[in-house]
């Protein structure tokens, strides 16, 4: 059916902005089969019960997806979700959520960007967008004020982000359009493509690209007018007033150099794997940290709605072999640390140059990384042959021409744009010997070896490997951190010990995930040093509710076991709660030297974790545990 | 190195207050007992390094060690 030029305008736009809270009720709705709208208006429970971001993702896909689904059939719901707060006048705001089910992983796709998009939704008059079916030939959604338009991007597709932006915005008239957008590597249905927003944010990780590519939507253009409501000004200024006082102390290194000041003392430390978790030593690792390479190409710093802090690089670099493009941003750790010390790959140009190419075809910067290092490894290990290509460890150029590869799914592309544990499997052992993965995504750069409860974290995951939902050890093994400063809100000791997963790790990740599932439901920035008590403050704020820490939790708690009944749902069991053969590989020097859980540790302690959780020993949701948040199994 | 000491390697911009480089401190406490005792207070939460091994703060220093510390900062 040809949907191209149907339109939508939803009803009482201006009367749901009333000012007086800072969500607008309405959902939209967008059947690419037929290209029908129309919006959900869910009532004040609904708003409360799960907040937004990654709280509505979960429940449209439990409760209007089938389990079983293609996850790049047009059966998948795809959500854009800001959260109840995103928008909002509170710094750390700016931010918004996108999931479905992952294509990568089988399991939930999760994943939030930061930038201008989700404030700009809401301002249109949207808490949500909530796409399904497929459309016929490529289509763009243009969403004003109220009012969508389906339109052709049959010229826009096989075009880079910084090119579709620029084209978009030429024809619509305005500058000013946010764009959630997918480049090459979502339309060729890269396992592990990203939805860009601004060009340079990513919603990255599990392949929330490839979902949006196999819709056949390029892109989702936004434009509002209308400011995001408060329900009490004051209350929200003293929370605004503490962080613009506090933020240059608390974040001082986010507003010196960003996350990208932290690969040296992340290398110094043992917390970045290198060569494939080979190494425990990287040669020539400060030359990709912010110190060194700032004076050689950066060029600003930028930031999302909102943030003072302006922890984004914007890098620009030319010489007779390389350019690269400002408009595309700059590295950040996890991106550093996968494109360079994992693939041994030392010169900042090339690293930077990867980046760029990353955002310009919207690809995950940690799998993209991860799936070559593999790649190098195999190759080196002569396990890959009757290939024109393969990259090299150390090899700068070969990085960049994987991923031209990977996006052309060329020779040894097309099996990289499958991920590593796809490749695993086809190449058949060792190769799985040598796989650094979680539920099929790729690790972030904390390295599990080091960071053991985050180790436990990558397994339990219900979006795969991730770093940012989850208790990074050292960030709560120093007596005043901001996540000390959250576990005794919930009378937890602190600092926790390094080493190990004890009872009382497990208690602390329980609480710092129920906290940042609220975050990534809320929708805010991890960075921010909030509390639970300024959670309450802000969502009190926003909504004119009362709520306590506890509520806070609860909600946290609710959604991270909604989760855990997709997964179910889903076909995952216990035995899919684990890591991969690197995560256990013990380095013989180093920091980290002789360090690692074993296999048998991990499983114990996700078993308690499990019991904690009040869930059963496969790691199923009790009835009582589920009654309790107003949940219910099926 | 003084005997039946351990050393601290400071970088001065990591802490709140004026620190020198190089500081001596008794072994058979612990590296966070240690850093009190002196004063030390980081900017942000710190990782030690000893002796070139990632360690924890309660770590209880030996004669002879050499105690780094690097400052620990969220990925993303």
């Amino acid at each position: 059916m040809d949907i191209i030029g149907k339109t939508f305008q939803t009803p009482n736009y201006q009367e749901m902005l009333d000012g007086k809270r800072a969500y607008t009720g309405k959902i939209l709705r967008v059947n690419l089969n037929d290209g029908r709208m129309w919006v959900d208006q869910p009532d004040e429970a609904f708003y409360r019960r799960l907040i937004g971001g990654r709280g509505f993702i979960l429940h449209y896909l439990l409760n209007e997806m089938p389990a079983g689904v293609d996850p790049l059939g047009p059966e998948n719901i795809l959500i854009f979700a800001p959260g109840v707060l995103s928008g909002t006048v509170l710094p750390g705001t700016g931010r918004h959520a996108v999931g479905a089910k992952s294509p990568l992983t089988g399991a939930l796709a999760s994943g939030e960007a930061g930038g201008w998009w989700g404030t700009e939704l809401k301002k249109a008059g949207y808490d949500a967008v909530v796409i399904q079916g497929r459309a016929e030939s490529p289509v763009y959604l243009w969403i004003k004020d109220g009012a969508v338009e389906i339109r052709s991007a049959a010229h826009l597709w096989g075009k880079t982000t910084g090119d579709t932006q620029e084209i978009i915005c030429q024809e619509l008239g305005d500058e000013k359009i946010r764009i959630a957008q997918i480049g090459p590597a979502g339309e060729a249905q890269v396992l592990f493509a990203a939805v860009m927003h601004d060009i340079n944010r990513a919603a990255g990780r599990s392949g929330l690209g490839a979902v949006m590519g196999s819709k056949n939507l390029k892109a989702i253009a936004v434009r509002g007018s209308a400011p995001v409501g408060l329900a009490d000004k004051e209350l929200m200024s003293l929370v605004q007033r503490w962080i613009n006082k506090n933020y240059k102390d608390l974040m001082g290194w986010a507003v010196e150099y960003g996350t990208a000041g932290s690969v040296t003392y992340n290398h110094d430390t043992g917390g970045t794997a290198i060569r494939n978790y080979l190494d425990g030593v990287f040669e020539g690792v400060s030359k990709l940290d912010a110190r060194e390479f700032f004076p050689i190409m950066l060029k600003d710093r930028d930031t999302c709605n909102r943030c003072p802090v302006r922890c984004k690089l914007v890098v620009e670099y030319n010489d007779q072999d390389v350019e690269i493009q400002s408009r595309y941003g700059g590295p950040e750790y996890e991106t550093l640390g996968a494109l360079g010390p994992l693939c041994a790959v030392n010169d900042p140009v090339a690293v930077a140059k990867a980046n760029e190419l990353c955002a310009a075809y919207g690809l995950d910067t940690i799998s993209t990384g991860g799936v070559i290092a593999f790649t190098m490894e195999c190759a080196e290990k002569g396990l890959l042959s009757g290939y024109d290509f393969l990259p090299r460890f150390g090899d700068g150029s070969s990085l960049i021409e994987s991923i031209h590869r990977i996006v052309r799914c060329e020779g040894i592309g097309a099996e990289m744009a499958l991920g590593s544990a796809r490749m695993a499997e086809k190449i058949g052992p060792p190769a799985d010997e040598m796989l650094a993965v979680a539920r099929k995504q790729e690790l972030p750069l904390h390295d599990p070896r080091f960071k053991q409860l985050c180790g436990m974290g990558y397994a339990l995951s219900p979006t795969g490997a991730d770093h940012q939902n989850n208790l990074i050890d050292n960030f709560a093994t120093f007596p005043g951190s901001e996540t000390c400063n959250r576990l005794e809100e919930f009378g937890l000791e602190t600092p926790l010990p390094l080493w190990g997963i004890s009872e009382l790790k497990i208690k602390a990740y329980i609480v710092e995930v129920a906290f940042k599932t609220f975050m990534d439901s809320a929708v805010i920035c991890h960075f921010y040093p909030y509390t639970f008590k300024h959670m309450v403050d802000a969502l009190s704020a926003a909504t004119g509710w009362q709520v306590s820490a506890a509520e806070i939790r609860e909600i946290g708690d609710r959604i991270v076991n909604m989760a855990r009944l997709f997964l179910i749902r889903e076909g995952f069991t216990a035995d899919d709660d684990t890591l991969s053969a690197r995560a256990f590989y013990r380095l013989e020097s180093g920091p980290i030297a002789g360090k690692a859980l074993t296999p048998e540790e991990l499983k114990l302690a996700i078993r308690d974790y499990y019991a904690r959780m009040g869930w059963d020993e496969q790691g199923v949701p009790s009835a009582q545990t589920l009654k309790q948040l107003g949940l219910t199994l099926g | 190195m003084e005997q039946g000491k351990a050393t601290f390697l400071l970088d001065p911009s990591h802490t709140v207050q004026k620190t020198p480089r190089e500081i001596s401190v008794a072994a058979g406490q612990t590296i966070m007992q240690a850093l009190n005792s002196h004063g030390i207070v980081f900017r942000q939460p710190v990782v030690a390094l000893v002796n070139g091994q990632t360690c924890d703060v309660s770590y209880c220093l030996q004669p002879g060690d050499v105690v780094r510390f690097f400052p620990q900062i969220a990925g993303g």
